[in-house]
């Protein structure tokens, strides 16, 4: 299921929240344990089974490792073999056998499964418990419904954030669960929803229309296309955010932010400071600094940065413009460590080049080949089979030029200081009330009569 | 301190204030959803919706259950057509000048996009049609092809909205046909009536009874028809709301008048279609129902055949699309009998039929829009069903 449905807003929420307020605080997580399985099972009728055997696994391992404290090594091991191998076989065999009938001209048939939603957040979150009741930084959780709602929190099961077992295991014993943070948690998740239905799925919408263009664009439109994909991508996956913290917050969970109005950046490093934010977080904790980080030679820091960018990309998808998306974003963080820092350039220039060559990242992310990629890019430097504009252009200029400069708007970090400001006076509060409400019934106008929604973590 | 306490506090009550709100009106809508009554079929969309999705083993294991229940909830969602006009009206604020092929001529007009066909398609028309006629040297052949709203009135369309130029498709094919074939060519006629006769529907595809009466004042002579037969007209239907409307969603200022022209001297003649042999080509019924334009002949079938006693000596075929159901009409009477064919529909050997009548006359009778992305017509005229 996804937040964005009216199955979701108008039957399993009401249920959920409900049967979750009514029961005493020692059934609540069992509660919410039942409905994300449920939750989960709705969309992957099957796959759900994958994901108990994921959960007892590691609720096993987590508590072996307690217990064997002699063999915790080759147990932590253990676990992390196994999970990266569910992982890896149900979303990078295919990819694999691909490449290797492909290049060994072999022709090795492999049935294409199709990737269980959400695999690669849930196994990250499993791998991370793992990894830090071996370090000792978190204790093993003994109970195993705590476990399970550990992993298969609704909020943010199937698109993240990464939540982080020892940032949210107090939550499990006790959280506070009030009016007022239900309200603050049910406003995020209206704003959210607002992100993903009323942004995101009409950017989307313009997207699909461009690119079903093909190479015949003009500058202009590929350049409209590739912005409809970057504002797209930013409020979908930070609307999905939005929705999880807020839900979370319904429920007395505190989970951790996961975007930072990452299109302000004047770095593509401070970009992945403000981008996913709980995904380069894992990536920082558990392969990046046990590698060495940057407090190693040079030689070996440019490998440390290869590989987690290499496993950044794959983690997106199991095709190979992800890898090059993932290289790209190597080469361009070393570039900026080891070259262009030496250099001082004014802010707005280096803003400009950043969003730039963000830009340019997603059109190699949601190209269907490296080719289209190719083609976009070289359209939008003036290498456009229908010169610098074309009607195609013109009118999505005039149809769509609205909701792009919206879409710009609320990308800005002035949006959360209007909204701080707004909520320190009655007028303000009131305006809000109402332009929140008014966002929600034009989600429900928006979902009612939408055909286009998609959900854009199925390769993640 | 204190003033912070009171900000904190503002916004407490401004937080609690939104939690019941946003609780009570999820909870609102999601028992008025249930309660609300199931209907088959959406008139404003000219569709059946979703019913409740069967629950059983293989619906869940599938997932068809869960798609089909929120296509469910969305189809039965409580006043659906109002939320269709909002959504349309919120999707026109924010520029869009397009939706499902359809653009605003005005706030009462609406009107498809044209699409250039490609040239193998256009060519595959023209080759049918002349491939046709060649067989048939004794049968004399016309071709009627009516410009839709969009090229009458293209200076009303928005210039950044993008459809292509009728004129040339319209051009090309009559260019293309051959000289066996005579082309009927109304655009002037109505360009010059554009201003004072309402040609076309504002919320539907077709033509309106008065631009299929002017096309035929037009085409009656190159035909070799008399148009001198007098008749008395009368909207039979003021709240006609077509096909651009529902798949649009656009809303317009006025709902349309369905007209029908009946003869002032009564004619009498038979009808076939389907099972069925009528006294009229009027369906009364179609007037109460969701589309009125079903009037004419109760919309489109595969073939009919009008049999009228006027000893013209000529004997009508005609191969055609609805545009022909409220211009047939004014044929009735020229000749002894019309036979029509909907290619879409027709599936019978062509040339079994032609072999067996005594067809004097063809008529190709389409509108550009249709015939720009019909393939059956030529399936039909190559006899390759």
């Amino acid at each position: 299921m996804v937040f964005s449905g009216l199955t979701f807003l108008f039957l399993f929420l009401p249920v959920t929240l409900i049967l979750y307020y009514i029961v005493p605080f020692r059934f609540k997580n069992a509660v919410l344990m039942v409905m994300s399985l449920i939750f989960y099972a709705w969309g992957e009728p099957i796959y759900v089974l994958l994901m108990i055997y994921s959960i007892v696994m590691n609720y096993a391992v987590g508590l072996m490792m307690d217990r064997e404290s002699d063999h915790k090594k080759s147990i932590l091991v253990f676990g992390i073999v196994l999970n990266l191998f569910i992982l890896g076989f149900f979303k990078y065999f295919g990819f694999l056998v691909d490449n290797l009938n492909s290049l060994f001209g072999l022709n090795i048939h492999a049935k294409k499964l199709a990737l269980p939603v959400g695999i690669s957040f849930y196994t990250f979150q499993a791998l991370s418990y793992i990894i830090d009741v071996y370090r000792g930084k978190v204790k093993s959780q003994k109970n195993i419904v705590n476990f399970a709602t550990y992993i298969t929190m609704f909020p943010q099961l199937i698109a993240g954030p990464i939540v982080r077992y020892g940032d949210i295991c107090k939550e499990f014993d006790k959280r506070f669960i009030t009016l007022y943070s239900f309200g603050r948690g049910a406003l995020r998740f209206v704003f959210g929803l607002a992100k993903k239905v009323l942004l995101a799925n009409l950017l989307g919408e313009m997207f699909e229309e461009i690119a079903a263009y093909g190479s015949g664009v003009s500058t202009v439109t590929a350049w409209l296309g590739a912005i409809c994909y970057t504002l797209q991508i930013y409020f979908d996956f930070s609307g999905y955010s939005d929705m999880a913290i807020g839900l979370g917050r319904m429920m007395g969970f505190t989970i951790c932010e996961n975007f930072n109005y990452p299109y302000v950046s004047k770095t593509v490093t401070e970009f992945w400071r403000r981008w996913h934010m709980s995904l380069s977080g894992w990536f920082k904790e558990y392969v990046y600094i046990p590698l060495g980080g940057n407090r190693v030679s040079a030689l070996k820091h440019v490998r440390n940065i290869l590989i987690v960018w290499l496993l950044t990309g794959l983690w997106h998808g199991a095709a190979w413009n992800f890898v090059v998306w993932g290289l790209y974003y190597a080469a361009l963080l070393l570039l900026e460590k080891y070259v262009t820092s030496k250099f001082k350039l004014p802010g707005w220039l280096t803003y400009i080049f950043t969003i730039v060559l963000v830009i340019i990242g997603w059109v190699i992310f949601s190209a269907d080949s490296l080719g289209a990629a190719g083609v976009t890019v070289a359209s939008m430097f003036g290498f456009a089979a229908n010169g610098f504009v074309d009607k195609v252009g013109v009118y999505y200029l005039l149809t769509g030029g609205i909701l792009i400069v919206i879409g710009v708007f609320f990308s800005m970090p002035v949006v959360g200081t209007i909204q701080k400001k707004l909520k320190k006076s009655m007028a303000g509060c009131t305006f809000l009330y109402i332009f929140a409400m008014a966002l929600f019934v034009c989600c429900v106008i928006y979902l009612v009569t939408g055909n286009y929604n998609p959900f854009l973590y199925f390769r993640f | 301190m204190k003033s912070k306490n009171k900000k904190k506090k503002k916004n407490e009550v401004f937080y609690k204030v939104f939690g019941v709100t946003f609780g009570a009106v999820v909870l609102g809508l999601s028992v008025f959803t249930l309660a609300y009554p199931d209907s088959d079929y959406s008139s404003a969309e000219k569709r059946y919706l979703a019913q409740i999705p069967e629950l059983n083993v293989d619906t869940l294991a599938d997932g068809s259950f869960m798609a089909g229940l929120e296509d469910y909830e969305a189809d039965q969602f409580p006043f659906r057509a109002a939320v269709m006009q909002m959504r349309a009206g919120l999707d026109e604020t924010m520029g869009k000048a397009i939706s499902q092929g359809v653009t605003r001529l005005d706030g009462d007009h609406l009107a498809e996009v044209f699409e250039e066909p490609s040239e193998q398609a256009i060519s595959a028309v023209v080759n049918a049609v002349n491939a046709f006629s060649a067989r048939y040297p004794d049968i004399d052949m016309y071709m009627l092809l009516a410009p839709n709203a969009i090229s009458v009135y293209s200076d009303k369309v928005a210039g950044h909205v993008l459809t292509d130029d009728q004129n040339t498709y319209i051009d090309g094919i009559y260019r293309g046909v051959s000289g066996a074939v005579t082309t009927i060519d109304i655009r002037e006629a109505f360009a010059a009536n554009r201003g004072a006769v309402e040609l076309y529907y504002g919320t539907d595809h077709h033509w309106t009874t008065d631009g299929a009466y002017l096309a035929f004042t037009y085409a009656a002579k190159p035909l070799g028809i008399s148009a001198s037969r007098k008749y008395v007209s009368g909207v039979v239907n003021n709240t006609f709301s077509g096909t651009l409307t529902s798949s649009s969603g656009f809303s317009v200022g006025k709902l349309d008048d369905v007209k029908v022209y009946l003869p002032a001297q009564e004619l009498s003649y038979t009808v076939e279609w389907g099972d069925g042999l009528r006294a009229s080509c009027y369906l009364t019924e179609a007037l109460t129902g969701d589309d009125p334009y079903e009037v004419f002949f109760g919309g489109n079938h595969a073939s009919m055949v009008i049999k009228c006693g006027a000893k013209t000596g000529r004997s009508l075929l005609m191969f055609k699309d609805s545009y022909a159901n409220c211009f047939i009409p004014f044929l009735i009477g020229e000749y002894d009998s019309i036979t029509v064919i909907d290619p879409r529909y027709y599936y019978e050997d062509l040339d079994m039929l032609v072999a067996s009548s005594d067809f004097t006359d063809v008529l190709f009778l389409y509108n550009a829009n249709t015939l720009s992305t019909d393939n059956a017509l030529a399936t039909v005229l190559n006899n390759e069903q």
